[in-house]
């Protein structure tokens, strides 16, 4: 796609960021949560595979792999704390896990 | 074989081999699914001895014709409470990736006469790309999605029970087939297909089978049992047991959205069972030089129908498994042993001496840090 | 001037993406946006594609589609959280500010992106047509590997090449420190004399290249001379052979090829972060298993 400037994959990124964190401001459900932070890695792995295309050179593609090995070790354990989180308070609502509150 | 003209009239052929090998692997696995299911009712009638099919047509071959045509004529039914569209892009999903999955599969060589008379010899495969076997995983990796979908959009609890198993089953051995893979992507040095097959021509003893005594043996015994785990047969056919959870995640599925569940599943058979036969068996090759006159195809053909037959030889021998033995073997059993295999192998090939590297050339990626220091020399 | 097409097909799939990605923050039901989600991540699975990027395209759908998203799809059933997300709204502040600050967030975007000149011109030039053997100069992948091997090389293939050079290179390449990173003209000469031999007689001879391991496809093409291989792609595909590392095929950015030469390769950087990041998966799967373990 050679015929698209490098920009345009800069500002779909961008889009796609923003709305990765008005998904992590407004939801409820940590398992949604996880979904938007997932979609914001992945929009600055868009942004690292543009930029490596641009300045030919294979760091870009290298960032991507840690961002994505890092990622799935952060599911894992994220699942994993919902699930505990689910087993001792019948509810995986943020709202009412506040017990660190008091 | 050779072909003796490499033009047909103003075409190309060789620029048209990639839509050719499409056409013949959408349509094989399409039009072999019903021969396959006789197969397997014949086989297994035959190991409980009785008799199977034998009404429609000669020695019953008519029969699942006959059950597409019932299936086809069947009321469609929708239950009430389910999800409308994921309900309808289940089977759809289940089809899918097992179709496309072929591409990038090579399953025979043309051999064509060229202009000036000599003999150049092509691969049959939609796309000789350098990420073959990863496209194969990775769409091996969505055929889940049908399942999880079908059993959860189904609101039915048993649906659900089957959708779970499904999906925690094919994540465990989903790591216990991929293991296995990168150890035969080490053992002949490249993740193309084509160069693997390549890298075991000229007779059965150079098989990734028999690479690394008794290392390839082991990983391919582990391949072909997380490759039955994989497409949810019998002993692993937990997500449809039907003893337990009526019939899975297709409980709520009738008429052809069922078959295609059906197909998607004989079609994900074929599939890994093609990968087999590339990885270990030699793919499209002869097992003996100077049966090299036959067709690659053909033998690509009777590996993939004798893997089959293994398929439906375990259906008929073995109980289905308890689900904790069955996550047991996969985790603490397939999962260490592949990674064992993977270090060794990846020993062995680092420790060879360099003039053996040349004879027998290994993978291009373990290979890399020992180039870069001959580089720097 | 004639019609764009990967323009249109770059807007087409950024259509797609976004709107699955807002469709996975507007849907209440988890299923749902875990599908939407997937969407996502297959649009720019095949962005990375279009991206010379085809190693990571697949493991996106691998890891992505084919474990996380399953993963997701896993634990929203394991604890029946399919039922749409009641809606309790607290206050009601939270929608409009997170909006508000997206609203900010995407101006200082565009503020910053007016305030900067812009990206340097892109080196990347189109792909090579598939059979055409001269070099861009986006093949040469390491350009400071590739004028080091060229001016220290002293197997009898690179000495050999060396020599064909234009002398005026040779210059250039003598007086090339390994400190400087090599000029834009000094990879642009590299390129021309690379053509120059590419054009030029048939390079082989089989004690000159004793020392080069050849690939399986220049082994091939050098036992078949046929109409199909000419001198050209003989010469660029032993040129390949010559500097595997420094050159590739235009298409072979994302390779999995030169994405591991560059990960195990001992002058760049990402040896240690490859294992650090390989404890630090490791101690995920320690850490989820002790959390998901059944206490009591």
């Amino acid at each position: 796609m050679l015929g698209v400037p490098t920009e345009y994959f800069l500002v779909l990124s961008g889009i796609l960021f923003t709305i990765g964190v008005i998904g992590v401001l407004i939801k409820r459900n940590p398992i949604v949560i996880f979904m938007c932070i997932e979609l914001m890695l992945n929009a600055v792995n868009l942004t690292f595979i543009a930029l490596g295309r641009h300045f030919v050179h294979v760091n870009g593609q290298m960032y991507v792999i840690f961002v994505m090995a890092v990622a799935a070790a952060e599911v894992a354990i994220g699942l994993g704390i919902i699930v505990a989180l689910f087993r001792s308070k019948e509810t995986i609502n943020i709202d009412e896990v506040n017990l660190m509150k008091y | 074989m050779i072909i003796p003209n490499y033009r047909l009239g103003p075409i190309d052929l060789v620029t048209l081999l990639p839509y050719i090998a499409m056409l013949c692997i959408i349509g094989f696995i399409l039009a072999i699914v019903p021969l396959l299911i006789w197969i397997e009712r014949v086989v297994i009638s035959l190991m409980q001895d009785r008799i199977g099919p034998n009404r429609v047509g000669p020695r019953g071959l008519l029969q699942t014709i006959a059950d597409g045509i019932k299936l086809f004529f069947k009321e469609d039914i929708q239950p009430r409470a389910v999800d409308v569209r994921i309900y309808y892009l289940a089977p759809v999903l289940a089809m899918i990736p097992a179709l496309t999955a072929g591409a990038t599969l090579p399953f025979s060589t043309v051999r064509f006469r060229m202009e000036d008379g000599s003999v150049q010899t092509f691969p049959m495969v939609v796309g000789n790309v350098n990420i073959g076997i990863l496209f194969i995983l990775a769409m091996a990796s969505l055929q889940v999605y049908g399942i999880i979908l079908a059993g959860w959009s189904s609101n039915n609890k048993y649906s659900l029970l089957g959708g779970l198993r499904a999906s925690a089953q094919v994540i465990s051995y989903e790591l216990a087939m991929s293991l296995a893979i990168l150890s035969a992507v080490l053992m002949s040095g490249s993740l193309n297909l084509v160069h693997v097959v390549e890298a075991q021509m000229n007779g059965f003893w150079n098989w990734n089978l028999f690479a690394y005594p008794p290392l390839g043996f082991i990983i391919t015994v582990i391949y072909l049992i997380s490759m039955v785990a994989e497409t949810n047969r019998a002993p692993f056919d937990l997500p449809e047991a039907e003893s337990e959870l009526i019939a899975g995640f297709h409980t709520e599925y009738s008429s052809m959205k069922f078959a295609m569940f059906f197909m998607g599943e004989y079609a994900s058979m074929l599939v890994v069972s093609g990968v087999a036969v590339s990885l270990w068996f030699g793919g499209w090759t002869s097992p003996l030089p100077l049966l090299d006159f036959i067709p690659g195809f053909i033998w690509f053909l009777v590996k993939l129908f004798a893997l089959f037959f293994v398929y439906v030889w375990l259906r008929a021998s073995l109980p289905r498994l308890r689900y904790d033995a069955l996550m047991n073997l996969g985790w603490k059993r397939m999962l260490p042993t592949a990674l064992v295999i993977l270090f060794l192998i990846a020993c062995w090939n680092t420790l060879r001496t360099p003039q053996a590297q040349d004879a027998n050339p290994v993978s291009e990626i373990t290979m890399a840090p020992a180039r870069a220091a001959e580089g720097e020399r | 001037m004639s019609f764009n097409w990967s323009l249109m097909v770059f807007f087409i799939l950024a259509g797609i993406s976004v709107g699955s990605a807002l469709l996975v923050v507007a849907n209440r039901n988890p299923v749902r946006s875990a599908l939407f989600l997937v969407v996502n991540f297959f649009v720019l699975a095949i962005f990375f594609l279009t991206l010379s990027a085809q190693f990571i395209a697949a493991v996106q759908v691998i890891v992505y589609a084919g474990a996380i998203m399953v993963l997701f799809l896993f634990v929203i059933m394991l604890l029946n959280l399919g039922a749409p997300e009641a809606l309790k709204e607290r206050g009601g502040l939270q929608m409009p500010v997170a909006i508000a600050l997206a609203v900010v967030f995407i101006s200082s975007l565009g503020l910053a992106g007016s305030l900067t000149t812009g990206l340097p011109p892109t080196r990347a030039t189109p792909a090579t047509v598939d059979g055409s053997p001269y070099f861009t100069n986006r093949d040469i992948l390491l350009p400071a590997d590739l004028a080091q091997k060229l001016r220290n090389g002293a197997d009898p293939a690179t000495a050999y090449l060396r020599d064909q050079m234009h002398p005026e290179v040779q210059a250039k390449l003598a007086a090339y420190r390994d400190s400087d990173a090599p000029s834009v003209e000094l990879i642009s000469d590299m390129k021309r004399e690379l053509n120059r031999l590419v054009d030029g007689p048939n390079l082989y001879d089989p004690q000159r290249f004793s020392s080069v391991r050849l690939s399986r496809e220049t082994q091939k093409l050098l036992n078949s001379a046929s109409p199909m291989t000419d001198r050209k792609r003989i010469n660029r595909l032993l040129l390949q052979d010559v500097f595997p590392l420094e050159i590739t095929k235009s298409d072979q950015m994302g390779s999995v090829e030169t994405i591991g030469k560059a990960m195990f390769d001992a002058k760049q950087p990402w040896l240690l972060p490859f294992e650090l990041t390989s404890i630090l998966l490791l101690v995920g799967i320690v850490g989820s298993v002790v959390l998901a373990r059944r206490r009591g």
